[in-house]
């Protein structure tokens, strides 16, 4: 298959399965599906962005509720003190994480010797302040105003819904035409060996910045998206842990550095989160901490790449080149 | 003559270690260089400044009579100087072509270019191979690949035959002169005097960061110093 097919293909596929899912709410499926699918959209955007940055370029970042508690805050804030009309708080949000994420990143990645872990520690750092800041400032939460339903037949649930959707499918879009691209490769690079990679020319602090950037990006406008639905912005919510555990526990399940590898883990954890626990918060805790564990130890490389393996292994040798 | 690549008086220390010392050469283009001494004669540091991932203490590097002091490896490597490191380093978890691919700065007409490197460095049939799964020999040839597909006009190859079967040591000498009649300029370090004396128009002998002779391979193999520095006093 050539590469300008398989394109199309993929382009395809993304949008018919964005049509069906778009007319899903329409067809009668229980509020509790479409706040469930809602939630499934949220979690698979923070896996896919999360992977942009520490699957493609090897950069562990625990940063993720930072972005998502400030992209929510950005939001409120400016929805309740400034009077912005809601949707236009969306792009806002993601301005602010994605700037978060270039002054840390300009800082951290500029020096050689301090690497991996340590960009790691920044963003544990960047978490607590942020959140700390949150806190002294709007520590009783904040109360946004109402979305308006469009029309008779757009509720409230369907436009957050269809937000969080498209949230979703653009994450996606985004990850797939990056692993695709050149872009991609210095990611890929930068991730098996940066100083090779500079070796050949890749300026590997300008593509550590574009990856920490996106990734943020979109993070804050799952934060967003979030607080309008939730409609209370409360800092304990989305400044919580779990905003930057649950994306790097469903990417190494899925599969990291794969694009379809955080789709999977995140459609899969949040459907055992929801059968399990039926969202119960500490339940949740000990189904992470026990699931982290196992899938560290059993399945290191992830459902996709097992399944890979397994496929080329009883796919005919003679059609192994792609 | 032009120089090349100019070195004048580049010094480097680590504490109080004086990894290079002083050291001055010019580089005319097309030529084969060797650059040889013992273990810790300061070769790698030195590839390491010229290459920007060192700064120099003092002194001054200039490529094509261009101040390249301080740059960013990067920045050299777009500027035509692209290395390899003594130890392999391609990217393990890409197919061979991805590796290739990196090092392009476009997708235009890159197949052209990779098959023709593939034939180069003999990896015609692997090229969807994941590059950890080639024996050291080839991931040497590929990271050659990768470094000439960006057709740089001075490689500087940080010892090529260490470790490698003598078959892979011929094709890589192959190589080497290959690559000389295209034009490049070359630099090898090498421990395999062997793989030197084939193929170096002339070579540098370091010692103790100093450099102690220059010239063609049977002038330094009869220099007192070199052989001293060699084989001890």
């Amino acid at each position: 298959m050539t590469a300008a097919r398989h394109t199309l293909y993929t382009v395809l596929s993304i949008i018919v399965v964005t049509l069906i899912l778009l007319i899903l709410p329409y067809l009668g499926i229980s509020a509790f599906m479409i706040s469930f699918l809602l939630s499934v959209y949220i979690w698979v955007t923070l896996a896919v962005s999360w992977n942009i940055l520490s699957g493609y370029t090897g950069y562990f970042s625990f940063g993720h509720t930072a972005f998502f508690g400030s992209g929510a805050f950005a939001s409120a804030v400016t929805d309740y003190y400034f009077n912005v009309p809601y949707f236009m708080t969306i792009p806002i949000a993601g301005a602010v994480t994605a700037g978060m994420a270039a002054g840390l990143g300009i800082v951290t990645f500029r020096l050689r010797r301090l690497r991996g872990q340590f960009f790691a520690l920044t963003t544990v750092v960047l978490t607590f302040v942020s959140s700390i800041v949150v806190i002294n400032n709007w520590g009783d939460g904040i109360v946004m105003h109402s979305v308006k339903a469009f029309w008779p037949f757009i509720s409230i649930p369907h436009i957050f819904y269809t937000l969080a959707l498209l949230l979703c499918v653009a994450s996606i879009s985004i990850s797939i035409a990056v692993y695709r691209s050149k872009l991609g490769l210095n990611f890929f690079a930068i991730r098996d060996d940066e100083e090779a990679a500079e070796a050949i020319g890749i300026n590997s602090f300008k593509n550590k910045m574009i990856a920490f950037c996106i990734s943020s990006m979109l993070v804050g406008f799952a934060g967003a998206v979030f607080a309008g639905w939730v409609k209370y912005v409360w800092p304990e919510t989305v400044f919580n842990l779990n905003y930057s555990l649950f994306p790097i526990l469903m990417t190494i399940l899925g599969g990291m550095g794969t694009w379809v590898g955080p789709i999977l883990g995140g459609v899969i954890l949040t459907t055992i989160f929801q059968i399990v626990a039926g969202g119960e918060a500490i339940l949740n805790n000990i189904i992470l901490g026990s699931l982290l564990v196992v899938v560290m130890i059993l399945l290191p490389q992830g459902i996709y790449n097992l399944a890979l393996t397994g496929y080329r292994r009883i796919r005919p040798l003679s059609r192994q080149t792609p | 003559m032009m120089s090349l690549l100019k070195l004048s008086n580049v010094s480097k220390s680590f504490g109080g270690l004086k990894a290079v010392n002083n050291v001055s050469m010019e580089i005319p283009p097309n030529v084969i260089v060797g650059l040889i001494g013992p273990n810790g004669s300061g070769k790698t540091t030195l590839v390491n400044l010229i290459t920007g991932f060192y700064r120099p203490d003092a002194g001054d590097i200039f490529f094509k009579d261009e101040k390249i002091t301080g740059l960013k490896p990067y920045h050299i490597a777009n500027k035509g100087i692209v290395r390899t490191f003594q130890l392999t380093r391609v990217f393990k978890q890409l197919t061979v072509m991805q590796n290739l691919m990196t090092a392009l700065n476009s997708h235009e007409d890159f197949q052209g270019k990779v098959s023709e490197i593939l034939d180069m460095i003999g990896l015609q049939g692997k090229a969807n191979t994941v590059a950890q799964n080639l024996s050291y020999g080839e991931q040497k040839l590929l990271e050659i690949g990768r470094a000439l597909i960006k057709n740089p006009q001075m490689l500087i190859l940080d010892e090529p035959a260490s470790g490698i079967s003598p078959t892979i040591v011929n094709k890589l000498s192959e190589v080497i002169i290959e690559l000389k009649r295209l034009g490049k300029t070359i630099m090898i370090i090498e421990h395999n005097l062997r793989v030197i004396s084939n193929v170096c128009d002339t070579v540098v002998v370091l010692n103790h960061g100093v450099k102690i002779a220059e010239g063609t391979f049977s002038e330094i193999s009869t220099d007192q110093r070199v052989i001293s520095a060699y084989i001890g006093e």
